[in-house]
Parts: C-alpha cells; structure tokens; sequence
C-alpha cells in the first residue's frame, strides 16, 4: 500500500482514508467517528455513501473523493495544488488535499 | 464594487485587524484594510474560492463566494457572466422569487491579474443548516431502492417530477404533503424562471433544498436560486454579444432573421432541469456531470417537448399560471436597466425573454387555447394598479 492516505472528514469528524495501490482504491472506514458523525449529524451523514464497517475497494475515484477529482481540471486549483498533467487521480487527490477548503460538509484532508 | 486584494499578511500589518488576531498565512484584505482568509471551493468550472470574515472564521455568517467572470483558455478573456447573474437576480427580485445576491467585485491578484466576477453570501444560515443537492437526493433514492446505475432512472434525471417522487419516497412520513406542493411549485417556478432566462446551467447541483441537522427534513426548502451566471447566454464573450445586439437590431429593422438564424439557434437550447421528461444525459467522462440530451432522429426535440410539459403544467396549475401572468406583465426592459450592464447584453436578454414568452404562448394555444388569466389573479392585478 502507498504510505500516502487522503482522509475524508464530515465536519469535525475523520471518516476514514483512502489508500491506493496497483490501480485500486482502498476505502477503510473509521468505524467509531463514523458512528459519532451519523448521532450528532443525522441528516448530514444521511448523505454518506461510503461503507461504514468494511475496508471497501474501487476501480475508480470512489464517492465523495469524486468532487474533489474533478475539480483537478480547473486551472486555478492545479496551479495551487502543483498538480501535473502525467499525476494519476489518487496524487491528484493527495495534492489537492493539502489545500484549505471551505470547511462544510465532506472535506478531504491529508491528516488524521 | 467591491475590490479585494490579495496579500500576504505581513502587508497588512498595522491595519484595521489587530496582528494577533491574523492568520498565519495568505489572506485577503479589501478596500477598507479588513483581512479575510481564502478557502478553496471545488464545486463548478471556473476560478472561485470562499472569503470567509475572520471574525467569524469558523462561522457561516461573514463567508462569501467569489465567482470570476474570466473565461478560459480564450483571448477575449471578459466574459458577460457577471452581468448574467445580476440580470437573473433583478428579475427574481422583481417576481418576488428567493435569490442568492450577488455584487459586482473583483480581486488584484498578487500576480498582476485582475479577476472580474461576482461576490455572495452563503446561503446557508446556521451552523445546522444541511445542502441537500439534487445529486444528493438522486444518490440517496438509489441507494434506499437498491438501483445501482444512473442509468437505471435516466428518463427522470434531473426532472420536477423526479425530485417530487424521489424526496415523496425519501421522506413522505416526514415531509408533510403541503410542503411538498410547495417544493413542487418551487421547482415549477425555477424551471420556468430558466426557460424565460434561457438558463440552461440548472444541473443537479445548481439546484437543492435546506434541511438541518436539528430538525431534519422537516422545513426542507428549497435554495434560493443561484449560479444563473449563464443566462442569456451570458457565458459568451463581451465582444460576441456586441456583434450578435447588432446584428439583431438590424435584423429587426430588415424585418427578417435569415442572417442571424445560427445565432438564434443558441436560444433554442433546452432548460437542465426538465419537467417530466429528462433533458439531460449523465456523461461518461466527468463525474456526476449532466449533458444535453441529444434525441434520435425520430424523437422529438427536447426542446418542443419541454415547452409543451411547461405549457401543461401552466393549464393545470393555476398557482403556477399566476406566476406566468406576473412573468409576461413584468417590464424587462425596466427590470434590467442597469447602468453596470453593457447596452448590448441588455438587447440580447431583451430579445431572448420576449422571444422565449411568444413561443410558450404558441405552444400552449396550440395545445390547450388561449391563454386567459384567471379571475383571481386579473383583480389582483387590477388592485394593484
């Protein structure tokens, strides 16, 4: 596994990391924050669709990271970041989440 | 206009802030010395960011979004967006809609670039509020119906009627059924604001409704309307709109549309948020983005096939057939006077509003008659005068 992790957050709370390895992503779920989150933040965390008990694997960018993937088009975000063209979605992902974000909701953080 | 500069803080020493309480990193500092600090916002295509006040820091009040008006990769850098907003927003005010307000602003970069755009406040207004985007609702009815692909529903993607039967499905025994009639009336509205407006940006996430982590769905409402940026083709550049305001004055004096019918064709481009009918397809390349729908040859034209559900709700629906009456007896021209908007960006909204009403009151004579107020709204109108 990459010893790099991108942490999803929903306000306070840290949900979990996504690691990658070979071309997969791998979701490991915080299992007690995510339990915190979804009793303080009921309707807010009706919206999180990640698994909540289980490591989960994708072939692509996974819900949630999604966004933040995709914004990696914009060229005010990739001058911030230093995201390069040759960079796979996941390095993508782990440079841009060193940037400040509005904190609302889902955010992706590099550290937990 | 308000002007914004960034800087770092060390340039902004001694001014209005005290420096303890600064952040320790780039901020940005406007016209009157008062520092904000910046955060990114990933949502849409172009450059923006969150200023948020750093007395609130952590609040949502003091937090505004910064939308620029500069188009992409393009020589003709200055687009009409900003003006598209505000023309949007003059007219939701003047139909009594609920809108985001937005302000003229622009921010000197440290690199010497000067970003034109627009400036907002959050729409959000406490801390408990939840955004609840169209995506967000779609998401959540599959995963509580076990459908695994978009594709699964795409006929009702992005469509009043899907969102009604999907948050009916979500939340019909927390959601009273009036608050229901009222979202749906809400939504009605919204897609007849944007067919008037020729705002075709309505995606799954240029529209949502506020819940709250305090009391749920309960008063889920919808936003007020934003990002309307690219109404009247208003994503076009400066420069476009001073060639096609020109050509259609002249056509009008020609008393003929031939020369200009490439460019009338950009009118015709169908509203995001459909009916009933879905006008829009999921795309493969871009996560969760929403494309036009291109019919096959023996379909219909989503465009016609929008204007006639459109039409049909307005026969059914005398709430919303009210609100058609307000729309055609609004005074655009009045509406959009604003001396910050370019003359030749007001002839071109002019003429898309006046040309969007004469073909939904074609259609709706076709289908269903004249079009005849009803006796409620004519004394409404006439005690008002």
């Amino acid at each position: 596994m990459s010893n790099k992790n991108v942490y999803l957050y929903y306000k306070e709370f840290c949900l979990g990391c996504l690691n990658y390895k070979k071309q997969i992503f791998l979701w490991l779920p915080n299992v007690d924050n995510i339990k915190k989150a979804k009793s303080k933040y009921l309707l807010g965390m009706e919206f999180f669709f990640l698994n909540e008990e289980k490591s989960e694997m994708f072939d692509r960018v996974p819900p949630h990271f999604d966004v933040f993937k995709t914004c990696c088009e914009r060229d005010d975000i990739k001058t911030k970041a230093g995201i390069l063209d040759s960079d796979d979605d996941f390095s993508k992902l782990f440079k841009i989440s060193k940037l400040d974000f509005f904190n609302e909701d889902f955010v992706i953080k590099t550290n937990a | 206009m308000i002007r914004l500069r960034e800087a770092f803080v060390s340039e902004v020493r001694n001014q209005k802030i005290a420096s303890s309480a600064m952040p320790d990193d780039k901020c940005i500092v406007d016209e009157y010395g008062f520092a904000y600090k910046k955060a990114e916002e990933v949502r849409g295509a172009n450059e923006k960011f969150w200023i948020k006040n750093y007395k609130d820091y952590e609040g949502i009040y003091g937090s505004y979004l910064f939308k620029s008006s500069n188009r992409r990769n393009s020589i003709d850098k200055q687009s009409a967006r900003s003006f598209g907003e505000i023309m949007a927003q003059n007219i939701a005010r003047d139909l009594n809609l609920d809108y985001v307000v937005y302000m003229y602003s622009c921010i000197e970069k440290q690199d010497g670039e000067t970003l034109f755009g627009t400036i907002c406040p959050s729409y959000k207004k406490t801390k408990d509020d939840v955004e609840i985007t169209g995506l967000d609702i779609t998401k959540r009815y599959m995963a509580k119906n076990g459908i695994s692909t978009f594709d699964d529903k795409s006929m009702e993607l992005n469509t009043v009627y899907g969102y009604v039967k999907q948050l009916s499905n979500l939340y019909g025994e927390e959601i009273e059924s009036e608050r229901l009639d009222e979202l749906k009336l809400g939504l009605l509205k919204c897609a007849l604001f944007d067919y008037c407006t020729c705002q075709t940006d309505r995606h799954w996430c240029n529209l949502g409704f506020l819940g709250s982590n305090k009391d749920g769905v309960k008063n889920l409402e919808l936003i007020p309307l934003y990002d309307n940026e690219k109404c009247f083709l208003s994503n076009k550049p400066l420069g476009w709109m001073e060639v096609f305001s020109n050509q259609l004055l002249r056509s009008k004096q020609n008393k003929s549309n031939d020369a200009i019918a490439p460019l009338l064709s950009a009118f015709d481009r169908v509203p995001r948020l459909g009916i009933k009918t879905s006008t829009v397809v999921l795309s493969n390349d871009i996560n969760n983005a929403l494309l036009p729908r291109r019919p096959s040859e023996d379909e219909e034209n989503p465009f016609d096939v929008f204007s006639k559900e459109l039409a049909g709700e307005i026969n059914e629906n005398a709430q919303l057939r009210d609100f058609y009456f307000q729309i055609k007896s609004l005074d655009i021209k009045k509406t959009l006077q604003d001396e910050d908007i370019p003359e030749s960006v007001r002839i071109v909204a002019c003429n898309a509003w006046n040309g969007r009403i004469d073909t939904l009151d074609k259609v709706y004579e076709q289908n269903f008659g004249k079009l005849v107020a009803d006796e409620s709204y004519a004394e409404e109108a006439h005690d008002e005068q």
